[in-house]
């Protein structure tokens, strides 16, 4: 395959230069990295940074879970699938209802809860795409 | 040009805002920057990349003057929920909580509140006075910049935002470069090679800046916000908000300090708010009769923070205008707006279309004039906005990011390069990584790649010209300096060495 030189291109303008560039200072870095955590010590025990140790970091790893489960479903899954607003409407609800819910509650007292829930879910769903669609023009997914 | 040429132009500037619709934009914008920044979890950078989607229709003007009435209420907001909740409402106002929450428990939440509107009022009146003196200057300066300067330029602009972002500066130049990387992804401006993109098309097209934005600064917020625990409001108790004249006239060395350190700040490229605040705040204790009130409801301390950053929001906007490098990372975002819509800001903005500039000021000042209006009658129904829980707040902030994202170009693939830049943002601030040279890296990417190849073509693969050309030289020798001070063990030796001397 001949290449750009071959077809009378500068050397100099060479695609890959300045990935080269770029390529080069992050390897460097990364091994001044690498070199000082094994110096402070990374290689002696466990301590890493993100292990989780008590009760509220694994309440809050779950809530981060959840959060990405449910942004991934929206973006990946329901956009596309059914209208716009329907999707808000559906994703807005379950984020509330699921980060909301209480344990050991009767369905009495979830009436409510859910309800707002599903309230501002239909709000948010239509609200969002009226002022989008028809206020600013802009073309929705 | 001389003075009443530029009187005349920003006499013209103020009479071309001054139609009803124009207005109502002003304070809808204005309100809703100051919403976005008192709330937590939503930062001045996503609102300003929102809007840009928002704004995407409108007429140039209008739409740079929208975002930059949410760039400045943003940055204004953020002290709100810093006071009352002791939670800074943007990483900006972080440094307010240190004096604003001491006096707010002290049942003094209004005073500080009317301390923080002052501040924040002159702080931006100064840097915008600041833009309309030494953009011109600069601007010419600019234009004796060739392609070994403006490389340097990209450069310091990440070895800076890497040093001085907070936080490690080695992560930060990994951030920065990270960043750079990334901008090389898709077809170069040489000869349309498609890097990186393995054959997918959509990659060929590159990275879309406000995406990548939007993912970095919005989805990682929200699944930050969603990690860490609920907040709770401690005060709701307020008195007067009105400012007390007794304030500016004590605390004038402050205020003319805070503002020039803010400016300076927002002139250094993607440094931002945060830093102008705290380098602002640590200034005005050193000079301080009253050092010992510092951290314990200081009124000198909460006006020095507050008038540094939002002195900052028009300082970061100067190299913008003159080298089309942003000063901060909402600045970034207003620089990709400025192009989207066809504005050229950079070297020839001041040959071309000078009065582009008396424009910004003139919205810099109406933005400013506006944030003291609200700042003085919207204090209890701010507070009601704070009340919202997170729950019900973010699922609507990551619908927003959703169409912020495929709005502009209309492709589901930006959506899902917002969705990766969220879940990297997030890790990359899990490990302690700045945002803001990574987001720098992305827009300095083209300039850098641009400038390099055109200087290494020019002089055949010599690379002396990056080293010897006078202005060149100069800031290569500062972004060496920058790198070296970085490493503790040679700056602890230099420290010494003067103590000793």
């Amino acid at each position: 395959m001949p290449t750009f030189t071959d077809k009378g291109a500068s050397l100099f303008l060479a695609p890959g230069i300045v990935p080269g560039f770029y390529g080069s200072v992050l390897t460097l870095l990364a091994l001044v990295l690498a070199a000082r955590s094994i110096w402070r010590g990374a290689l002696r025990g466990d301590k890493g940074v993100g292990a989780a140790s008590g009760a509220g970091d694994r309440a809050g790893l779950l809530r981060l879970a959840i959060a990405i489960v449910l942004c991934l479903v929206f973006a990946v899954g329901l956009i596309g699938l059914v209208p716009f607003w329907v999707a808000v409407a559906l994703f807005v609800t379950s984020f509330i209802v699921i980060f909301e819910w209480q344990p050991g509650l009767g369905a009495g007292a979830r009436v409510r809860p859910v309800g707002t829930a599903i309230l501002q879910g239909m709000i948010a769903g239509l609200l969002v795409t009226y002022v989008f669609q028809e206020v600013f023009f802009v073309r929705l997914p | 040009m001389n003075v009443f040429d530029n009187l005349q132009m920003l006499g013209a500037a103020f009479a071309s805002f001054a139609s009803p619709m124009i207005l109502f934009n002003v304070f809808w914008a204005t309100l809703l920057g100051i919403v976005i920044g008192a709330m937590p979890g939503l930062t001045a950078t996503m609102g300003v990349a929102l809007m840009t989607t928002l704004t995407y229709t409108m007429a140039p003007n209008s739409a740079i003057l929208v975002l930059i009435c949410i760039y400045v209420g943003a940055i204004y907001g953020g002290s709100r929920s810093a006071i009352l909740l002791n939670i800074p409402g943007t990483p900006a106002s972080a440094c307010s909580t240190l004096d604003g929450f001491p006096l707010a428990r002290q049942g003094l939440a209004g005073r500080a509140m009317g301390i923080s509107t002052t501040g924040s009022w002159l702080g931006t009146l100064f840097g915008t006075m600041c833009v309309a003196l030494f953009t011109p200057v600069l601007g010419e300066l600019s234009l004796s910049f060739g392609s070994y300067e403006f490389f340097w330029v990209a450069v310091f602009g990440i070895v800076i935002a890497g040093t001085l972002s907070g936080g490690d500066p080695l992560k930060g130049y990994i951030a920065g470069f990270l960043g750079l990387f990334v901008a090389a992804i898709g077809q170069e401006t040489n000869h349309n090679f498609p890097r990186f993109s393995f054959g997918i098309k959509d990659l060929e097209g590159g990275i879309g800046l406000l995406p990548a934005l939007v993912g970095a600064f919005g989805v990682a917020e929200v699944l930050q916000v969603m990690r860490g625990p609920a907040f709770k409001v401690v005060s709701s108790k307020v008195d007067s908000v009105i400012p007390r004249i007794g304030d500016i006239v004590r605390y004038w060395r402050t205020i003319l300090r805070s503002g020039a350190i803010g400016t300076f700040i927002g002139i250094m490229p993607g440094l931002g708010e945060d830093t102008a605040a705290w380098t602002s705040y640590a200034a005005a204790r050193r000079a301080s009769k009253e050092r010992e009130k510092y951290g314990k409801g200081s009124v000198e301390g909460l006006m020095a923070a507050e008038t540094g950053e939002s002195a900052c929001v028009p300082g970061a906007i100067i190299p913008v205008l003159t080298l089309a490098v942003p000063g901060s990372a909402p600045a970034a975002v207003l620089l990709a707006a400025m192009l989207i819509h066809g504005l050229n800001p950079g070297p020839l903005l001041m040959v071309n279309t000078p009065e582009f500039l008396y424009q910004i000021v003139a919205m810099l000042i109406i933005a400013d004039m506006t944030k003291l209006f609200f700042g003085l009658t919207l204090v209890k129904p701010l507070l009601w906005i704070l009340l919202v829980p997170r729950e019900r707040l973010m699922p609507v902030v990551f619908v927003l990011c959703t169409v912020g994202a495929f709005a502009i170009t209309s492709r589901v693939f930006d959506i899902y390069v917002m969705l990766a830049f969220g879940l990297v943002g997030f890790v990359l601030r899990e490990l302690k990584f700045p945002m803001a040279p990574l987001i720098l890296g992305l827009v300095l990417g083209e300039l850098l790649d641009k400038n390099l190849l055109r200087g290494l073509n020019l002089s055949a693969g010599d690379i002396t010209p990056f080293f010897t050309r006078p202005i060149s030289g100069i800031i290569a020798a500062i972004t060496l300096l920058s790198i070296l001070w970085s490493i503790p063990a040679v700056s602890r030796r230099v420290i010494l060495l003067f103590q000793r001397v």
